[in-house]
C-alpha cells in the first residue's frame, strides 16, 4: 500500500501541527490570601499630604469617690485623657507587563484581557504582604525557636491578648495568620489532644476569602506563604490579633483620571488604575497597574507574633 | 562557498552557555516574594533562655515596606523605628561602631530578576538544579546566638532585668504545670512536661550562676519603683 494519510505525514507536511493550544486555561499554583478581610478599612482622605494620622480615642475610666459630703479630695481633679494614633502613609505600588503585537496578533488563551486580570489579582497579595511584613514587629510574641507549633502555643496566644484586654466574641473572633508549614503542625498538635477540641474548617462554613482556613476556638485562622521566616530562617512568624490590630487604606486612584488619557485607562477598579503604554516603534504595549496602599497597626496589644519553627 | 580541498575541523568551539546561566536567587520562576530590608529591634521582654548559650535577647524587625507602619515611598524606616522605640524597643543601629565585625549587618543577596533578597548575615543559599533555594538555617542559628550573645557583652542591648527574668520563669512555670496537669489523660505530654522541668531547672541555675550580682542589684533597686503608701483601709 502506499499513499495513506497519516499524521506524521501531514505534519511534516503542513496538514497537521505538533500541538495546539487548549482553550481551557488552568492557573498556576500560587497562593492567593488576600488578607484585606482581617484589617480595619480606612477611607483615604486626599487632604494635601500623603500621611493620615487616624486618632484612637481615651479608654473611659471609673469614676473616683469623693472623699465626703463636702469635699472631693482628689476625686475632682482632672483626669488625663489619654488620646492614641496611628499613622497610614500611603506609597505607590506598581506592577507592568508588555506584550509585543505579535503576542496580540497571535491569539491564544493568553490575551491582554487574561494579562490585565493577572495584574489586578496582585492587589491582594500585595496588602497580604505589607501585612504580614507586620508581624515581627509586634512587641508581645508566643512561641519558642526551632520548636514546632502546637496547641498549647495557639492558647498562649489567646490568653495573652485575653489577659490584654482583646476579648473575643461571637461577632469579633481572634484573627490568627499563619505559614502553611505552621498550620501543618497546628493540625498535628491538634492529632494528639483529648476531648473536644474541634477545628471546623472552612467548607463547612461560609468562605471569607482566599486563604480562610477555618476555625476553631472562636479564632478565624488564616493560612499564607507570605509570613516571614525570621530568626536567620529558622523559624516563621505568624500572628493572632483581635478585631481592630491592624487597619489599612487604599488611595482611590480613580484621583488620577485627570492625568492619563481616558482611551489608556484599561481598568479603573477605585483602588487600582491598569494603564496602555504604547511604544508603536518597538510594537509593545505595556499594561501597567498601580496603586497607593498603606498598613499599620493600631494597637500594639491587639496582636500578639506566634513564632515557631519553620 | 565550497571548495574541493578536504578539510578536518578538529577543534570544536567551547559553547559556555550551553542552557543559561544562573546570577542570583531564582524568585521569577516559582513566584517566590524575596524579603525585604530590616533593620533588628528588641523589646525589654524579649528574652529567651537557649541551653548552653544563657539568656539571649530575641530579635525583631522593622521591615522596610513602602506604606507598611510609615515607612515612607522611598523606604526611610525612621518612623516605624520611632513608633518601636515608643514601645520600649531598642533599636540595633547597623552602624553602631560597638557592633563590631557585625557593622552593616542588614545584607543581600542579588536575585535573578534584578532586585534584592536581604538576609541576616549568617544565612547562606544553596540553589539547587531545579530552583529551589535550601538555607543554611541551623549554622546560622548557632552564628545568631554569637551576634546576640555580642549584643549584650557590648552594651548594644541593655541586660535582661530581674523581673522579666521571673516573666519568663513563671511563662514556663504555667506551661509546666498545665502540660502535668493533662498528662493523665494524654500520656506523651509527660515528656514534654518532664523537658520543660529539666529547661526551668536550667534557667534557675543559669540566672543565679551568670546574673547573682543583678539578681540583688535588682532587688535592692527598689528606688526605681514608685513607693507604696500606706492605706488606712477603715478612714478612707
Amino acid at each position: 500500500m502506499a499513499d495513506e494519510i497519516t499524521f506524521s505525514g501531514l505534519t511534516t507536511t503542513g496538514g497537521r501541527v505538533a500541538s495546539v493550544l487548549s482553550a481551557l486555561m488552568l492557573e498556576k499554583l500560587h497562593d492567593p490570601t488576600d488578607l484585606r478581610a482581617v484589617m480595619t478599612e480606612v477611607p483615604w482622605q486626599a487632604l494635601g499630604s500623603d500621611t493620615m494620622s487616624v486618632t484612637l480615642d481615651a479608654a473611659p475610666g471609673a469614676f473616683t469617690a469623693a472623699t465626703s459630703e463636702t469635699s472631693h479630695g482628689s476625686a475632682a481633679n482632672n483626669a488625663a485623657y489619654t488620646t492614641g494614633k496611628f499613622d497610614l502613609q500611603v506609597a505607590r505600588y506598581v506592577r507592568a507587563y508588555q506584550v509585543s503585537d505579535l503576542f496580540g496578533i497571535t491569539g491564544g488563551p493568553v490575551d491582554l484581557a487574561a494579562v490585565v486580570d493577572t495584574l489586578t489579582a496582585g492587589v491582594g497579595l500585595t496588602m497580604t504582604d505589607l501585612l504580614t511584613a507586620l508581624f515581627n514587629s509586634v512587641s508581645t510574641s508566643v512561641g519558642a525557636t526551632t520548636v514546632d507549633l502546637s496547641v498549647d502555643t495557639v492558647y498562649d496566644a489567646a490568653f495573652s491578648l485575653n489577659s490584654a484586654g482583646v476579648v473575643a466574641g461571637p461577632g469579633a473572633p481572634l484573627t490568627m495568620v499563619l505559614h502553611a508549614t505552621q498550620i501543618n503542625d497546628f493540625r498535628q498538635s491538634l492529632r494528639s489532644e483529648s476531648g473536644a477540641i474541634q477545628f471546623v474548617s472552612a467548607e463547612t462554613l461560609a468562605t471569607k476569602g482566599p486563604g480562610y482556613q477555618g476555625t476553631w476556638n472562636n479564632i478565624d485562622i488564616w493560612q499564607s506563604d507570605s509570613c516571614p521566616t525570621i530568626n536567620a530562617g529558622a523559624d516563621r512568624s505568624g500572628c493572632m490579633f483581635g478585631k481592630g490590630g491592624f487597619a489599612y487604606t487604599m488611595a482611590p486612584v480613580s484621583a488620577l483620571q485627570g492625568h492619563i488619557p481616558a482611551s489608556n485607562i484599561l481598568v479603573d477598579a477605585g483602588s487600582v488604575i491598569v494603564e496602555a503604554s504604547r511604544d508603536a516603534d518597538n510594537g509593545l504595549t505595556k499594561a501597567l497597574a498601580t496603586m497607593y496602599p498603606a498598613v499599620a497597626e493600631v494597637e500594639d496589644s491587639r496582636c500578639c507574633e506566634i513564632v515557631s519553627d519553620a | 562557498m565550497t571548495t574541493n580541498r578536504t578539510l578536518h575541523l578538529n577543534k570544536p568551539k567551547r559553547d559556555e552557555m550551553t542552557i543559561d546561566t544562573r546570577a542570583g536567587l531564582p524568585v521569577a520562576a516559582r513566584n517566590i516574594r524575596p524579603q525585604k530590608r530590616f533593620a533588628y529591634i528588641v523589646y525589654p521582654k524579649s528574652w529567651e533562655y537557649v541551653n548552653g548559650s544563657g539568656f539571649l535577647p530575641v530579635l525583631r524587625r522593622v521591615v522596610a515596606m513602602p506604606g507598611a507602619n510609615g515607612v515612607s515611598r522611598n523606604g526611610s524606616i525612621s518612623r516605624a523605628v520611632s513608633t518601636a522605640i515608643e514601645k520600649g524597643a531598642t533599636y540595633i543601629d547597623p552602624k553602631d561602631p560597638r557592633l563590631g565585625e557585625y557593622m552593616d549587618y542588614v545584607q543581600y543577596y542579588d536575585t535573578d530578576t534584578g532586585g534584592k533578597w536581604f538576609v541576616d548575615f549568617c544565612q547562606k543559599a544553596t540553589i539547587l538544579p531545579g530552583g529551589e533555594i535550601l538555607w543554611n538555617a541551623d549554622d546560622a542559628v548557632e552564628e545568631m546566638k554569637v551576634f546576640r550573645r555580642h549584643l549584650v557583652e557590648h552594651g548594644i542591648v541593655p541586660p535582661m532585668v530581674n523581673e522579666v527574668f521571673l516573666w519568663l520563669l513563671n511563662r514556663e512555670q504555667r506551661t509546666h504545670d498545665n502540660l502535668l496537669a493533662r498528662s493523665a489523660q494524654n500520656p506523651h505530654l509527660r515528656k514534654r512536661a518532664d523537658s520543660l522541668e529539666k529547661r526551668i531547672e536550667s534557667m534557675r541555675a543559669e540566672w543565679e550562676k551568670v546574673n547573682a550580682e543583678k539578681v540583688s542589684a535588682a532587688k535592692s533597686g527598689a528606688g526605681r519603683r514608685p513607693k507604696r503608701k500606706t492605706a488606712n483601709v477603715l478612714e478612707g
